[in-house]
């Protein structure tokens, strides 16, 4: 189980949980994910300075206070700039913290303590495509949406039950078991 | 100091630091952004409302009254005086999350429009439903329901009522005033109650009007009457005709005037088809399959009850009574029920004509696992035995209030024809 719980991927889709309950169309999945990759980018090249001058409970802290402080910038510059178009995905914009933060832990827990920025990246992307992969499974098949445009779905083929948090764990199970399953394939492969 | 404690005291440093900038960072953006967050915030939420009200310049939120119903969450002055917009939260028994809804007032009273700010809900009322709203004043008068998504619509349309009942406590928004027709469709609920559905509400239909001093004419889908409203004078009477041919009528207050409007209740008598013969072997035929010998049933007439029960027999053989009632099931589906009493007022059989338990008519599991054991406690029941709980089936709700129905106005046409309740 703990080794488990130590793969970075492993960790990435169990931070997902709380956005998954937040986050169920394309638009909203897109932005979270792309300010997921901003902030945890940042709080990697910010912490790349300090990191080896901290013990772990300090860089806890530390990391702590750098992705609030840039979650909280960066929905000020929504809220200033775009939230008109945008309103949907700012109520759950407070999340992103959580989501920056469990994708730094996984990219931390993978290089010695210290937040590499390319590996940073690479979560950030996973974490972004699996989040984008589940709400537009959800909004085609739920809502019978892309990016908010009706598609000719006859009503009978959808299935609401996807639209909501239960449908969205339900997914998310989903994509978890054939990403492992894709792994353990290429951990094959490899050896 | 060890190279540890140096290290660990750095640590801290940099923490404090990587804080108090954060900290810092912050409070000038706040410093920076914050008008233009403030601004871009109300440019959105004015932005809303004026979807629902095209003329407003500027919007200032009131205090809500002190007896403003609980779906009413915030209230919205219009700046120049236009009227109001009122944001709206309500919920139906098909709700997942609560129904968002905006709507502007006028001071006129009229709808300057709706909008759905969330939908939460398993049935779709469409999008033309809410923009049926836009142009009414607080009668509501040509506003129809949604077929298939009752109860949404419905809690819609409630939603919008409270939104009146908060701003009429202004004083200065204008009562929309219901015409007689309005009037007569709202009271039908009460003067037919026979014709009810789940949500209370009468079921029925538009027949072509007969004319002369008729100006509407409806018919309940379960067939347990008309309700026809009727000219007299300078206003209207509700004259309504049980499935038995026996008419009262009532004025717009809902007083019964049936005494003093007899023209009216003859031009409405003759305006509905008469019982025929072919009606009563067809109620006849299902209540004989409550006796188990064979019955010298009799057609009881001029029944003076409004309720579910749509035809009485009196059994010669056994001098036992049985009435035949259609209450409204799930979906509006009629039912045929058969409450067989004797003569001293005890339930002697409860038949059901039809799979009482629809199918798939619950999502959940419902209790009735044996219906016929379920129909046989009814047995040896009086009006005074008997209480609704009796009837209550749990996850069959509907059907429950349907069989309540038919037994409670089976026991009120037995008191009519004993003499009890004339």
């Amino acid at each position: 189980m703990k080794e488990m719980i130590n793969k970075p991927s492993v960790l990435v889709i169990l931070g997902m949980i709380p956005a998954v309950g937040a986050v169920n169309y394309a638009t909203g999945a897109l932005l979270m994910g792309i300010g997921t990759i901003i902030v945890t980018v940042l709080t990697a090249l910010i912490m790349k300075a300090f990191a080896g001058r901290l013990t772990d409970k300090e860089k806890l802290f530390a990391y702590l206070f750098t992705v609030c402080t840039l979650t909280t910038l960066l929905r000020m510059l929504m809220q200033a700039f775009f939230i008109g178009s945008f309103g949907d995905v700012m109520s759950s914009w407070n999340l992103l913290a959580v989501n920056a933060m469990v994708v730094t832990l996984a990219a931390v827990m993978n290089s010695e303590g210290r937040a590499d920025t390319r590996f940073t990246l690479n979560c950030g992307l996973l974490f972004a495509r699996l989040l984008f992969l589940q709400a537009v499974s959800r909004e085609v098949f739920g809502a019978g949406a892309f990016f908010g445009i009706e598609l000719p779905f006859p009503a009978g083929f959808r299935l609401p039950l996807l639209s909501g948090t239960t449908g969205g764990l339900i997914l998310l199970g989903i994509i978890a078991a054939g990403m492992n399953a894709f792994l353990r394939r290429k951990e094959g492969r490899d050896a | 100091m060890s190279d540890k404690k140096k290290t660990a005291a750095g640590g801290k440093t940099i923490v404090a630091i990587l804080a108090a900038a954060g900290c810092i960072i912050l409070l000038l953006s706040n410093i920076v952004l914050g008008p233009k967050v403030e601004e871009a915030l109300q440019s959105q939420a004015s932005g809303e409302m004026t979807a629902v009200m095209p003329e407003g310049k500027g919007f200032t939120e009131v205090e809500l009254p002190a007896d403003a119903p609980a779906t009413v969450k915030h209230i919205y002055s219009e700046n120049q005086g236009l009227g109001y917009v009122v944001e709206l939260a309500t919920t139906s028994q098909y709700s997942q999350g609560d129904m968002g809804i905006l709507v502007g007032v006028g001071k006129d009273g009229i709808i300057t429009g709706t909008a759905v700010t969330s939908y939460n809900e398993t049935r779709d009322f469409g999008e033309e439903y809410p923009l049926s709203y836009v142009g009414q004043d607080s009668a509501l008068a040509d506003v129809v329901m949604t077929s298939g998504a009752t109860y949404s619509s419905t809690a819609f349309k409630d939603a919008i009522l409270d939104a009146y009942t908060a701003l009429f406590t202004f004083g200065d928004v204008a009562e929309g005033q219901k015409g007689d027709d309005q009037l007569i469709a709202e009271m039908m609920s009460s003067i037919l109650p026979g014709a009810c559905d789940a949500l209370g509400a009468a079921s029925m239909t538009e027949e072509e009007s007969p004319g002369g001093n008729i100006s509407s004419l409806s018919k309940a889908t379960n067939g347990t009457g008309y309700v026809a409203a009727v000219k007299s004078g300078d206003t209207s009477v509700a004259a309504v005709i049980n499935a038995f041919g026996v008419c009262r009528a009532y004025d717009m207050e809902g007083n019964d005037v049936t005494k003093d409007s007899r023209d009216a209740v003859t031009e409405a008598l003759a305006a509905v088809p008469e019982v025929t013969e072919d009606d009563i072997e067809a109620d006849k035929s299902i209540a004989e399959k409550a006796f188990e010998d064979e019955p010298e049933l009799e057609n009881i007439e001029k029944v003076d009850v409004f309720g579910t029960v749509t035809r009485a027999f009196l059994d010669k053989a056994s001098g036992n009574y049985a009435f035949v009632a259609k209450p409204l099931g799930f979906g509006n589906e009629t039912m045929s029920m058969v409450v067989v009493i004797n003569d001293a007022g005890e339930i002697v059989n409860y038949r059901s004509a039809s799979e009482m338990i629809i199918n798939g008519e619950y999502y959940s599991e419902h209790d009735l696992k044996d219906e016929s054991a379920y129909r046989q406690q009814f047995k040896g029941m009086t009006e005074d035995t008997y209480s609704q709980d009796k009837a209550m089936v749990n996850g069959a709700t509907i059907t429950s209030n349907a069989v309540h129905h038919s037994i409670e106005d089976a026991f009120s046409a037995f008191d009519y024809i004993k003499g009890g309740d004339e």
